[in-house]
């Protein structure tokens, strides 16, 4: 059998190189009309504002109609005055804290253990994901602690580090690295098998693996995860503070109900709603800056 | 004779003689068998590739072919025989192999000079020397204007030909392609492989290319390696001499893509159909 041996018809359409004019890149698609571009930059922040104004505005209607008791759900005309005087403050004399230390002292313990925490659990995972026999040792461990409540660590926590930042800490830290050290351990699981393939035929090493594959890849869930775990650990560190370590935000919101003073409980609330609504959006702006490649919401 | 067949019998070994007119193999599979768990991939195949040919792999999914790709890349051990490369065994990812995939797997973290540069800096080399040598190699395609952007910013084409500057950049002598093109359209399709083309001529490199389109297979191929599944076995091999660029035009292509459209029919069909299914089918 032969074939023509040289069958140049040259069509020209296969062989050509491609254009010179690249199409356009993705990315650069026709902007959305201007009314959904607004809907969109301003939305957010107005909604936010509305809906509070409308909330706090029926609530002072409320009380002001005597639908319920000032006493027990004190409107905002009585909360933000007694929060703009300092008055918001528990114990006497040297050991007067106001609202501004409990935050403080607060966010040290759940930054602290944040960061012990997501340390720890990717140093875990990273020991999970090389050795197979951690695999089989540790994980089960580690998915046993995740489920555990914070609470449940504080006798614990004063008994070894008695009362105070020490044992907040190891509160918030157990709290939060079980589901962490699971969380990272499927991130780097779930990075896309190609993506070491490829980077291991280019020539890289385990190391050079993990610090341009596996954690980059891996950044979009880690970032999450850290946002997740950011409202685990306020929740803990509230939890320890009203079950037994003396000070803080959670401290201060069980003094209030002590005293019968729901403003005082009333202002503890509103602290924890500002500031992790804060460090939130804050969280998001790093995450967004980290992974810039990915779209965070 | 420019293409010469090898009688379907005649398979799945090459003629002994063959064996010994070519010990420039940049690739030999000798007898191998691939299992994972219960499953046989491939069995008993036995292969050379030329060193400096387009050898393509073709069959029905599921046929093993892919697995014979990460064998040759030492990501994958066998279970039976051995598999050489340049005559020594490989035990492992070899700097001289470069792997491509359908996807073109660009780190989106990463501008695309920095993909470029990856394994050159894998190698030891500066990073300023890297990137200074990416972007070369990027204004050589045509893609200057893209070094700094993120691989999200191109097009597919384009993504999947820096991809291929990636692969290029270490100078493998030996490039495997898992379907390399087939998530591109038709019309870029027919561009990237007229560039792959010219970038493997230009190199000297070898390369071992796994496609399913078969027109694809006829276009490119010094030789063509017929599968069958499953497990996979080499069913037929066949070397293809017409000079390149082809024309779809060439009866002899024609007739030996008609011949292979039939088998690799058959082949889907036996793959996606049990045999009672087949015969309910036919009775009616």
């Amino acid at each position: 059998m032969t074939a023509q041996a040289a069958t140049t018809h040259a069509a020209p359409a296969d062989a050509a190189p491609e254009a010179t004019a690249p199409p356009p890149p993705r990315r650069a698609a026709a902007p959305p009309p201007l009314s959904r571009r607004l809907a969109r930059r301003f939305a957010t922040p107005l909604s936010f504002v509305f809906a509070w104004a409308v909330l706090l505005g029926l609530w002072e209607l409320g009380a002001a109609a005597g639908w319920f008791s000032d006493r027990i759900l004190p409107p905002p005309s009585q909360t933000i005055p007694f929060l703009l005087a300092g008055e918001a403050t528990v114990g006497f004399g040297t050991q007067r804290t106001g609202l501004m230390e409990a935050i403080s002292v607060t966010l040290v313990r759940i930054s602290v253990g944040l960061v012990l925490g997501l340390v720890a659990a990717i140093g875990v995972a990273f020991l999970i994901l090389q050795v197979k026999l951690l695999r089989a040792l540790v994980l089960p461990i580690v998915q046993s602690i995740a489920p555990i409540s914070p609470v449940a660590w504080v006798p614990f926590a004063i008994a070894i580090v008695g009362i105070g930042d020490p044992a907040a800490i190891f509160v918030v830290f157990m709290a939060i690295f079980g589901s962490m050290c699971c969380a990272a351990v499927a991130a780097f699981d779930s990075v896309p098998q190609e993506y070491r393939k490829v980077a291991r035929s280019l020539g890289a090493g385990t190391a050079e693996m993990w610090r341009t594959v596996l954690l980059p890849a891996a950044a979009p869930s880690l970032m999450t995860m850290v946002r997740m775990s950011f409202f685990a650990a306020w929740m803990a560190v509230l939890a320890g503070e009203m079950a037994g370590i003396n000070s803080g935000l959670g401290y201060l919101i069980i003094m209030g109900q002590q005293m019968y003073n729901m403003k005082l409980v009333m202002v503890g609330i509103i602290a924890i709603g500002v500031v992790g609504f804060a460090l939130d959006r804050l969280l998001l702006v790093a995450q967004r800056r980290i992974v810039w490649w990915e779209d965070a919401q | 004779m420019n293409v010469r067949l090898t009688a379907p019998g005649e398979a799945p070994a090459m003629p002994a003689t063959r064996t010994i007119a070519t010990p420039n193999a940049a690739v030999e599979f000798g007898r191998v068998t691939k299992t994972f768990g219960d499953v046989t991939a491939i069995e008993d195949v036995s292969l050379r590739v030329p060193a400096g040919e387009f050898t393509v792999l073709i069959g029905p999914s599921g046929c093993g072919k892919s697995t014979l790709l990460s064998l040759a890349a030492g990501l994958e051990a066998p279970t039976e025989g051995f598999v050489t490369a340049h005559g020594r065994e490989v035990t492992g990812p070899s700097r001289d192999t470069a792997l491509i995939f359908q996807q073109h797997n660009l780190f989106p973290w990463m501008t695309t000079e920095a993909n470029v540069a990856y394994g050159l800096r894998s190698r030891g080399m500066a990073r300023r020397e890297a990137l200074a040598r990416a972007r070369e190699l990027l204004a050589m395609v045509g893609l200057s204007d893209f070094s700094k952007k993120p691989p999200t910013a191109l097009s597919g084409g384009m993504r999947q030909r820096v991809a291929l500057v990636r692969a290029f950049a270490t100078e493998p002598t030996l490039l495997l392609m898992d379907e390399p093109f087939g998530a591109l359209d038709h019309q870029t399709r027919k561009i990237m492989q007229a560039y792959l083309l010219s970038t493997w001529r230009d190199s000297g490199a070898t390369v071992v290319m796994v496609t399913h389109d078969l027109d694809e297979a006829l276009m490119l191929a010094d030789r063509l390696v017929l599968f069958t599944g499953q497990p996979g076995r080499i069913a037929e091999t066949l070397d293809i001499a017409a000079p390149r660029p082809r024309s779809r035009d060439d009866p002899g292509l024609r007739e030996i893509g008609a011949r292979l459209e039939r088998h690799l029919a058959a082949a889907a069909e036996a793959a996606e159909f049990t045999e009672a299914e087949r015969a309910r089918l036919a009775s009616r």
